[in-house]
């Protein structure tokens, strides 16, 4: 026999574990909630601003007005997608109970598919020489070798883009399931990631190419 | 929910049960832990020291044991296990002067401790029989801090607290003084479930009738003060453990010896599951809680480390990758967003299991008048203790696992 009714002890400590748990389990809910929401009213913003940013386009090509404002809009709006999905890797590398992000993270590569599509129309309609470099990558890859060729390509495309600043740089997940983005890939015979493409025309499939990006820009 | 993260909540939750046990076995019996019943009766008893080449530190043990203040300490008997050393010329010597000290020497060097132990039981007549190794100190009061737990008839051992005495010899013992002591309270909170699972080397106290019909220490088990405590625990009956009853010891100071013994312990631990597996779930307290927990003990420790290693060994081999990778394109190694910290669930069960530590720690000090005080010195040597000791101890446990599979059973 069990002295002094210590045997209550094991279920007790199980309600107390429990509680603390499920305390846990609320806090990282909080914490994933807050950067959720953080991220989600970003992503309300970059909707309504490509929204915005469609409806301009088509006044602007509809009745043939200048489109320097247009172009000038186009950069600051994807420097601010492109911050935006910095925030988002970080959220993205701390560790998740719920799989919101991923949804998010979903929208987002839609937005910013939609992006690169009003930016090449501006490209053409407009005969503007914005330099758009586009970073296709896998999102859910665990693949070690993927995973550190990713994180090289990343690490040198933001120092390109601190070298060129007025340069499009426009990072999109190619294994979230976005139709658009898949024929896309199609259209520019892009079947394997990480890929760059830049300016629509140049493509750097491997690490060794990375030092052709440079000359690929305007 | 990914894989890493699933793994680590598990972890987390057998991590904060058996917080939450010892926590409340804690709050519960606070007033308790120093507790030790007052003899109903003047139980007899001898005290048997197995020796080989102990030359250097049996007298201090002796010494501590003629001091003892219990008054029906019959015989210490002194077994040399046929020392190559001259210990049992010291030890008879030493005997001339003391008539309650008995010197026998085993017919052959038995080759473990439990050999030397159940040929010096022979000689025991007394209502108990009490073990001690002969580098450990008791206290003056350690034997009657311990014999009122035999009021109880059930009772089959009783084991003491055993801090380290050379402490300050290496840093290696001041972080196993740490160990020790909260091994003790840890132990002392298991004897409130009746679950104390190991009766110590240093001093523990068996009924001379239950060691008899438990046929003494088991020859084959590498460490039997488990093997013997696990075989009384099997047939029903109970084990304690006296907080107040201190018999100091000498731990270990570099690496290699530490290492030894600690291995030949889980060398120990491991043969006593694979003896006692059958009882799994069935019997009592011992299969459905000391069984189960000196199993899932072992298997988290272990897997905590390799789920630890995985994840520190992928961190450093995707950053190794990435900076070769890096260095051979002229790419930059890392950007600042690398070192971006962003808060998780991680940290929540961390930090809850880091305070309840630290606040265990303080408690233990003061509770266990262990002659620490807090300062900012120990407070770093917790640290140590509970962050590197604690996450490379698994390691220890990989040589007993190889030890067992190619059955390396030498002391």
């Amino acid at each position: 026999m069990v002295k002094n009714k210590n045997i209550h002890a094991f279920w007790q400590a199980l309600i107390v574990a429990l509680l603390i748990f499920w305390s846990g389990i609320l806090v990282g809910v909080f914490f994933e909630d807050s950067r959720i929401a953080e991220i989600t009213s970003f992503y309300s913003d970059s909707e309504t601003a490509i929204s915005d940013f469609e409806m301009a386009s088509n006044l602007v090509f509809n009745e043939n007005l200048d489109c320097q404002r247009l172009n000038d809009e186009s950069k600051i709006f994807a420097d601010r997608i492109y911050e935006e999905a910095k925030k988002l890797e970080q959220y993205d590398n701390s560790n998740k109970i719920t799989d919101r992000m991923l949804h998010l993270h979903k929208r987002y590569d839609l937005l910013r598919t939609m992006l690169w599509q009003k930016i090449i129309e501006n490209k053409q309609r407009c005969n503007e020489s914005v330099d758009t470099i586009v970073y296709l990558y896998k999102y859910l890859t665990i693949e070690i070798g993927e995973v550190s060729t990713q994180k090289t390509m990343s690490n040198y495309l933001t120092e390109i883009k601190e070298q060129n600043p007025d340069a499009i740089l426009i990072p999109i997940a190619t294994d979230t399931g976005i139709l658009s983005l898949g024929i896309i890939q199609e259209r520019y015979d892009i079947t394997e990631s990480p890929s760059i493409i830049i300016n629509e025309q140049g493509k750097i499939r491997d690490l060794s190419e990375l030092s052709n990006i440079q000359s690929l820009l305007n | 929910m990914e894989p890493i993260v699933a793994t680590y909540l598990i972890i987390m939750f057998i991590a904060l049960y058996m917080l939450s046990f010892f926590t409340i076995l804690t709050i519960k019996n606070h007033k308790k832990l120093l507790d030790a019943p007052i003899p109903k009766k003047n139980y007899s008893i001898s005290i048997v020291i197995p020796c080989y080449n102990e030359g250097s530190s049996i007298e201090g043990n002796l010494n501590a044991l003629l001091d003892q203040d219990y008054p029906n300490l019959k015989k210490i008997i002194v077994v040399d296990d046929c020392s190559t050393d001259d210990s049992f010329k010291t030890v008879q010597k030493f005997a001339k002067k003391h008539p309650q000290i008995m010197v026998v020497q085993t017919p052959k060097n038995t080759g473990n401790a439990a050999g030397a132990k159940n040929y010096g039981a022979k000689f025991v007549k007394t209502e108990l029989i009490g073990f001690s190794d002969a580098d450990s100190y008791p206290a003056k009061n350690a034997i009657s801090r311990m014999v009122g737990f035999f009021n109880d008839e059930n009772m089959s051992a009783v084991t003491s607290f055993v801090p380290v005495r050379n402490k300050n010899a290496s840093y290696l013992a001041k972080i196993q003084s740490l160990e020790y002591m909260f091994m003790g309270f840890f132990r002392k909170l298991l004897d409130f479930v009746d679950s104390v699972y190991v009766t110590n080397g240093p001093l523990s106290i068996y009924r001379k009738t239950i060691f008899d019909e438990v046929k003494g220490f088991d020859e084959k088990s590498i460490t039997e003060d488990i093997e013997i405590t696990w075989n009384m625990l099997s047939r029903d009956y109970k084990t304690a453990m006296s907080l107040s009853a201190r018999v100091s010891t000498e731990a270990p100071t570099k690496i290699k010896p530490w290492f030894n013994q600690r291995t030949r312990w889980g060398l120990g631990g491991l043969q006593a599951i694979s003896k006692y597996k059958r009882m799994f779930f069935k019997k009592g307290l011992f299969g459905a809680f000391v069984l189960p927990f000196v199993a899932i003990s072992i298997v988290l420790s272990i897997f905590t480390f390799m789920f630890s290693v995985y994840l520190l060994a992928k961190s450093l081999v995707v950053a190794g990758l990435t900076a070769a990778k890096s260095t051979a394109y002229d790419a930059p190694i890392f950007n600042f967003a690398d070192f971006s910290y962003h808060p998780s669930i991680l940290i929540f069960y961390l930090v809850v299991l880091f305070m309840a530590s630290m606040g265990m720690y303080f408690y233990i000090l003061k509770k266990t008048k262990y002659g620490e005080k807090a300062s900012i010195k120990r407070f770093f040597n917790m640290l140590f203790y509970l962050i590197v000791y604690g996450t490379l101890y698994p390691i220890v446990w990989f040589k007993s696992i190889y030890r067992y599979i190619v059955k390396d059973y030498k002391w």
